[in-house]
């Protein structure tokens, strides 16, 4: 005879699954908010961001005319934080590859980086907040001229402006 | 051997091979859970306050019912869990295909990416065939205890 399913057993496995689940994230060290925000962000107002002295570690995000500019300049550095493929697929002309979803303080090879340049992060558009967190992470690592781009990729597709793609490492 | 008994072990093979599947992801997930929450994120499927609490929880669902499944404790219910997860899974991939996202899936741990696509819904869903298998033949051969009695 074919056994019924008994929703009583499923029900005690989430429970204990959700038990587990909370207890672990509350007492590791591996532990995360157990409710995610969205990353606050200014836009810049200032046009000349080369001469800007900010030391803050506030978030803040430039337009498509402030990027335009700045994408001109030798000391300015795009990066892309989305995952490899869609970087190997189509970015900003110039730019490097630091994806946000694996990006380790530690670990990341972050040598293409100099504290002295002004950094801009970017993703797909403003709805995705790869570009934010990766910010976030590298202010607090002491980049303090990283900004977002939050217009991303698509914005600046959308204006055709240079872009490239390359191989999949 | 009969062929009966040579097709309960292919059945209870399969199932052992869906519940490790599960425990060792689920295991990858939890030790990096911060990557896992991006990885759900990056859908933009769910709302960004309930990101995290997915992220906490679906692991440990995948440990719980894997190792349960990997003993045949509850062969049928486990089952249906793990079958509902990868239902779940799978129409997540589906849509951030159509969204004509390029994304890294965190399906099977975050330790190693792996890209959405064509194959990574294939894999899926030959893993939903197996738990099927666990939900239609629940009596089944190595088994920790006696499935007949769960």
């Amino acid at each position: 005879m074919n056994k019924k399913i008994d929703i009583k057993v499923i029900l005690g496995i989430l429970a204990f699954s959700i038990i587990l689940g909370v207890f672990y994230n509350s007492f590791s060290i591996n532990g995360i908010d157990f409710i995610r925000k969205a990353s606050e962000i200014d836009i810049l107002e200032s046009v000349d961001i080369i001469g800007l002295d900010d030391t803050t570690k506030s978030l803040k995000a430039i337009t498509l005319d402030q990027a335009i500019i700045l994408h001109s300049n030798q000391n300015v550095i795009f990066v892309d934080a989305r995952d490899k493929w869609e970087f190997a697929e189509s970015h900003i002309k110039g730019a490097i590859n630091i994806p946000q979803y694996s990006f380790e303080p530690n670990i990341t090879d972050l040598s293409t980086l100099s504290k002295d340049k002004i950094i801009i992060v970017y993703c797909s558009a403003d709805d995705c907040s790869m570009s934010k967190r990766l910010t976030e992470q590298l202010l607090n690592l002491g980049y303090n001229k990283a900004y977002v781009y939050l217009g991303g990729i698509t914005e600046w597709t959308d204006a055709q402006l240079p872009i490239e793609t390359s191989e999949l490492e | 051997m009969k062929k009966a008994t040579i097709i309960n072990y292919i059945i209870a093979t399969i199932r052992l091979y869906v519940a490790l599947v599960f425990i060792l992801s689920g295991l990858d997930k939890i030790n990096d859970l911060s990557t896992f929450s991006n990885a759900i994120e990056n859908y933009k499927l769910l709302p960004i306050g309930l990101v995290n609490i997915f992220a906490i929880i679906i692991p440990w669902i995948e440990v719980i019912a894997g190792a349960m499944l990997l003993m045949g404790i509850f062969i049928k219910e486990n089952s249906l869990i793990i079958f509902s997860m990868l239902s779940v899974f799978t129409l997540a991939i589906f849509f951030a295909l159509l969204k004509g996202l390029n994304i890294d899936c965190g399906c099977q741990g975050t330790s190693q990416g792996q890209q959405i696509g064509v194959f990574k819904l294939i894999e899926n869903i030959a893993l939903m065939i197996g738990a099927f298998l666990g939900i239609k033949f629940p009596r089944q051969k190595l088994t920790f205890l006696n499935s007949s009695r769960l």
